[in-house]
């Protein structure tokens, strides 16, 4: 039974869905094409290159969203139009860098910047359409464990404030150092540390008063 | 199993999470590790929050469920068109520039014959006109100085002529400069919405997650 997991920084996980039919011909098109020549052939007038890209990162951007708005209506809407804002930055994107981490910090900060001009909250344990990517179908009782494991903690992250689950996306899922998340988020490398010290505070009382 | 060691402080909360954050100098690093090995309160509350993270790093990721590539390539592909807001906002617009013309134009109309008063250089036919008739020879002084109204009128009474008015009298004064301090604000702002039309004013960017 495989598990996802997520390392610090990386995230390797072991995908289902829309993702795991593309995966296969993804293999095939990274002989072909890397992201930096998807990235050339998008430049050039190809929107069909950029499409390959968004094959590639879509589920891993739709987490992001996931994680940051906390339903999954919108967090789709958002994904697609991180996508689109994306095409229409990649003249400023340096292709020597690797595209998928700038494409998740596009989206967290478009995602925050929506949270930022609506003020609610949302609790992800009333979204009962999530499904979480595993192979282990066969075995409900398991998927089910994980479902309300992931509820439980997107819930929590939920009930963050929009700039603390900012900092949590950005350095623990995405795995950004302190001063990259000060550049991102435009602060000084001070309210980053408080603002992720009072969010892993918060986010630990959460989480632990569920557990009692 | 150690003791609690009392004759140093604990660790704080910030210390903790810039020491699991590996962000200490290592001298800095080496004395909480000595310290954590001596105190329990310590280690129970690094404990925690490394299960924290723990719990982090194994959040599962959800499965996407629709296919983005479509939607994104489509809006991609698709040109931009004028939108019902777009329209609106170009009504707006025009409607802005339209009421600029009009109120510089009356500002124009209402200080236009002040400045063609001060422009012309015929109207002292008119004064030496009344000056003639009335059978005396003035030599009127050219001076540097502003004077009173009063003054020149006295000075020309004393002189001997009659009728000196307003009316008869030029003067070489510019129009209230408080009207055409609001005339060239007006033009001004007539420049800059026209030109915002034509060129596109900045619009609301959103940080494209690169980084400066």
């Amino acid at each position: 039974m495989d598990t996802v997991c997520k390392g610090s920084g990386s995230h390797l996980g072991n995908v289902m869905g829309i993702d795991q039919i593309h995966r296969n011909r993804s293999s095939v098109y990274m002989a072909e094409s890397t992201d930096q020549t998807l990235i050339m052939r998008t430049r050039a007038g190809e929107a069909n290159a950029f499409g390959q890209l968004v094959q590639r990162y879509q589920t891993s951007v739709f987490n992001v969203c996931y994680r940051m708005m906390g339903t999954r209506q919108e967090a789709e809407d958002l994904a697609q139009e991180a996508f689109i804002r994306a095409y229409g930055r990649l003249h400023l994107f340096d292709n020597n860098r690797p595209f998928g981490p700038w494409m998740r910090t596009v989206a967290t900060n478009l995602c925050l910047n929506r949270l930022q001009r609506s003020s609610a909250i949302v609790d992800p344990l009333n979204d009962i359409a999530e499904r979480l990517t595993t192979e282990d179908e066969g075995n409900p009782e398991t998927v089910t464990v994980q479902n309300e494991d992931a509820a439980r903690i997107h819930g929590a992250i939920n009930q963050l404030p929009p700039n603390y689950r900012a900092v949590i996306e950005l350095r623990h899922f995405q795995g950004l150092s302190y001063e990259e998340i000060a550049r991102e988020l435009g602060l000084t490398l001070a309210a980053v540390k408080t603002n992720l010290y009072r969010a892993r505070k918060e986010l630990g009382k959460r989480l632990h008063a569920h557990d009692e | 199993m150690t003791n609690d060691n009392m004759s140093e402080q604990h660790v704080d909360y910030t210390t903790l999470n810039e020491y699991l954050d590996q962000i200490l100098p290592p001298e800095e690093q080496m004395r909480i590790e000595s310290h954590l090995r001596a105190c329990a309160t310590c280690r129970q509350q690094l404990a925690e929050l490394e299960s924290l993270f723990s719990t982090l790093d194994q959040t599962p990721e959800l499965a996407l469920e629709v296919d983005l590539v479509e939607g994104v390539v489509k809006a991609i592909s698709t040109p931009p068109q004028v939108a019902q807001g777009d329209t609106s906002n170009l009504s707006i617009s025009w409607l802005l520039i339209v009421t600029q013309l009009v109120v510089s134009s009356t500002l124009l109309a209402l200080v236009w014959p002040s400045i063609r008063r001060a422009a012309s250089s015929n109207r002292l036919s008119d004064f030496a006109e009344t000056l003639s008739s009335g059978g005396t020879k003035i030599w009127l002084q050219i001076t540097t100085q502003w004077q009173q109204f009063s003054a020149i009128v006295q000075t020309l009474i004393d002189r001997g002529v009659s009728n000196v008015n307003s009316n008869t009298l030029t003067t070489t004064i510019w129009p209230d400069i408080t009207l055409l301090w609001w005339l060239t604000m007006v033009i001004i702002l007539a420049i800059i919405c026209i030109a915002g039309n034509v060129w596109g004013l900045p619009g609301y960017d959103l940080k494209n997650g690169e980084g400066k």
